[in-house]
């Protein structure tokens, strides 16, 4: 008779063990199932919140320390009213990123933008804008702000939603003379897909925009999400309509000063990965960081996912107790089920049966309950793994507030223009936990680890008798 | 042809009592041997270094010419030799089959019907099977193993005259028709009578009896 035979006749006729140690498989089973959903769920919260947070840094001059500042006087103006002289000065760094740093950056993995603008002001032949409400500087009523970029497909408006490409196509950072304008400015002015927009450089002798004539082919139409609200202080040349986007080389044709990008705004899948993404931005070739600082925000992230950490290291922590706590559990009391049972394994070693055969039976009886226990566990962690994992949760968020309670105002989730979190975050809508195949799989595993350590513990008395004793003690 | 060989076979305690000394003799197919002494003589000591329980300090055993330790002792258990023990020790979640089925190379059911155990006792709860019954699938599970020694240490013990009989009349028989090799430890001068051979052991040495008397110290 083998192994498993002898087992399936134990099992079957010892109802009265089975139906103990069912029940008893069934609760651990419960409580590791529960755990490993709940530990998933907070993980795939976490990743999910990463993934909605995203994270970003800036890339900006260092004016205060950095070598290649210039600082030029470049005009002084005697007010008309006072009679008093100011001076106006451009600061600048004649260190910028060229589109070839941008696409190294780009290419290191775990980045997923790079927003690069360079701001002008101009005026548009024949177009009509949108007014602002606060009065401007006479020349330059009629202009508008013109953004040249490395590319709008990055460019923080366009990654944030807060302006979307509605018609058309992107600008990249090979075109040159094109344009992207609002829908709203095109309709206002019957403009279309394939249309010229005209333009002057500022021309520094005249003081005025009457440089080179440039026409900018109108390749794509915007539109915001939100407009300006009626009443708000805003100037022409700022209304988000008016916003016109041009292609890199028409940013820089007509700057004196830029020949690259002054400052950059990198958007990366992971928040996680901010401080190697960093770290592999800065050891890039080609790029002289004695010009430039890194500024990382990971504050958002950081007070967001926290929650979700402790809920995670407190699952984890629990798992770790209820398997040791099961495995010693689960050893006592084979092992006092054992000691029941010396007639029975003094019978099997007089026949011959290896003592590694009688332990054998005795794993392979537990893991035969253990297989439907396990099996029905998937019902019992179902109905409880939800509230459990959301109760603890609750826990988890309670416990950082009280942690936070003294920063209240400053923890709170600061959304600007531009950034991502617009919606609810995963934290703050629970966490959805589902027990699954893959989490049935790895309670068998871990199961089985218990059953092994337990039967192999309980077994050792049986392993340490010699026959004789055995025989000894039945008599 | 010689089954079990004793050779100079001694057995001392882990506290240094001598209980078996230079035991040297021979114990054939074919034949029930009795093995007779008082209390505390080693005769179920004996019957352990037979059966490879336990193993000699001293001397060697030998199955068909070979040590038995030579390749295991579980081996000898689970080739050699079957066990019958005075209380019987069957397995209580098995059926009277099933423990005959536990070790058998032979088929369980004719045996059974051989040592006169009806098919409704045969797959009834052991338990409620009476003490001779239970003695005999006992036989029965040694007879099926197919193992050429019997050892069985006071297989009568817990039985009235009336089945002690019965049972000694089937060990006889599994020595003389099945051709075991049958070692029987008793007190009772009733079995040691029907035996083809006595072995007494007395002070820690054996010797055969040539004819069957009572033993002084038996009870």
């Amino acid at each position: 008779m083998n192994i498993s035979k002898r087992a399936f006749l134990y099992v079957t006729r010892k109802r009265g063990k089975t139906i103990l140690l069912f029940a008893i498989l069934l609760i651990i089973a419960t409580f590791v199932l529960t755990g490993l959903s709940i530990w998933d769920a907070s993980k795939t919260a976490q990743f999910n919140l990463r993934q909605s947070l995203g994270g970003k840094f800036n890339i900006f001059p260092d004016w205060e320390n950095s070598p290649y500042i210039v600082k030029e006087d470049i005009m002084n103006e005697v007010d008309e009213e006072t009679g008093k002289t100011s001076n106006s000065y451009l600061m600048y760094s004649t260190v910028q990123f060229t589109p070839e740093n941008i696409a190294a950056i780009k290419a290191v993995p775990g980045i997923k933008y790079c927003s690069a603008r360079l701001d002008d002001i101009l005026p548009f032949d024949g177009i009509s804008l949108f007014p602002g409400t606060l009065p401007i500087d006479a020349k330059y009523q009629g202009c508008t702000k013109v953004m040249g970029v490395y590319g709008t497909q990055d460019d923080l408006f366009f990654t944030t939603d807060t302006l979307t490409l509605s018609e058309g196509r992107h600008i990249c950072v090979d075109d040159t003379r094109v344009a992207i304008i609002s829908r709203d400015l095109a309709e206002r002015n019957e403009l279309k897909i394939g249309d010229y927009l005209t333009t002057h450089y500022y021309s520094m002798e005249d003081q005025g925009f009457t440089g080179e004539e440039i026409k900018l082919q109108i390749i794509g139409l915007f539109t915001p999400k939100e407009v300006e609200q009626f009443g708000e202080f805003i100037t022409t040349y700022d209304k988000i309509q008016n916003l016109v986007f041009v292609d890199f080389k028409t940013g820089i044709d007509g700057d004196k000063i830029n020949y690259g990008f002054s400052s950059l705004q990198v958007t990366i899948d992971d928040p996680q990965d901010i401080a190697r993404i960093i770290s592999d931005v800065k050891s890039l070739s080609g790029i002289d960081w004695k010009a430039f600082t890194i500024d990382a925000d990971n504050e958002t992230y950081e007070s967001a996912a926290a929650p979700l950490a402790t809920l995670n290291n407190l699952v984890l922590t629990l798992l770790v107790v209820i398997i040791i706590v099961s495995a010693i559990i689960l050893a006592l009391i084979l092992t006092l089920w054992t000691k029941t049972r010396i007639h029975e394994i003094g019978v099997f070693l007089s026949v011959g049966i290896k003592k590694s055969a009688i332990i054998g039976q005795y794993l392979m009886e537990v893991l035969l309950i253990a297989v439907l226990a396990f099996g029905l566990s998937y019902f019992t962690s179902s109905a409880v793994a939800g509230q459990i994992g959301n109760h603890l949760l609750q826990q988890s968020m309670q416990t950082e507030l009280e942690e936070e309670s003294d920063v209240s105002a400053s923890g709170a989730i600061d959304v600007d223009i531009g950034s991502p979190v617009q919606n609810s975050l995963p934290t703050e809508d629970g966490i959805n936990v589902s027990v699954g195949a893959d989490h049935l799989a790895q309670l068998y595993l871990i199961g089985l680890a218990i059953i092994i350590v337990a039967v192999s513990a309980s077994s050792i008395t049986v392993m340490r008798l010699k026959p004789r004793e055995i025989l000894s003690k039945m008599s | 042809m010689p089954t079990l060989e004793l050779k100079n076979v001694s057995y001392t305690y882990e506290k240094g009592k001598a209980v078996l000394q230079n035991i040297s003799t021979t114990l054939e197919t074919g034949k029930m041997y009795a093995i007779l002494g008082p209390s505390g003589s080693g005769k179920t000591t004996l019957l352990s270094l037979l059966g490879g329980l336990d193993v000699p300090t001293q001397g060697s055993i030998l199955f068909d010419g070979k040590d038995i330790a030579a390749k295991s002792l579980e081996h000898h258990r689970r080739n050699h030799i079957s066990l019958i023990f005075q209380s019987y020790n069957l397995i209580d979640y098995m059926t009277p089959i099933e423990n005959v089925r536990l070790t058998a190379k032979l088929d369980a059911e004719p045996i059974l019907k051989r040592l006169s155990l009806t098919k409704d006792e045969v797959s009834r709860n052991i338990l409620k099977l009476s003490g001779g019954q239970q003695q005999r699938v006992a036989i029965a599970r040694a007879l099926a193993s197919d193992a050429p020694v019997i050892l069985a240490d006071e297989p009568t013990g817990n039985l009235d005259a009336n089945t002690a009989e019965e049972i000694t009349t089937v060990l006889k028989e599994s020595a003389h028709t099945f051709g075991k090799c049958v070692v029987v430890v008793t007190h009772s001068n009733e079995v040691a009578k029907q035996a083809d051979v006595v072995l007494e052991i007395k002070r820690g040495h054996c010797k055969e009896l040539d004819f069957v008397k009572p033993a002084p110290n038996a009870g």
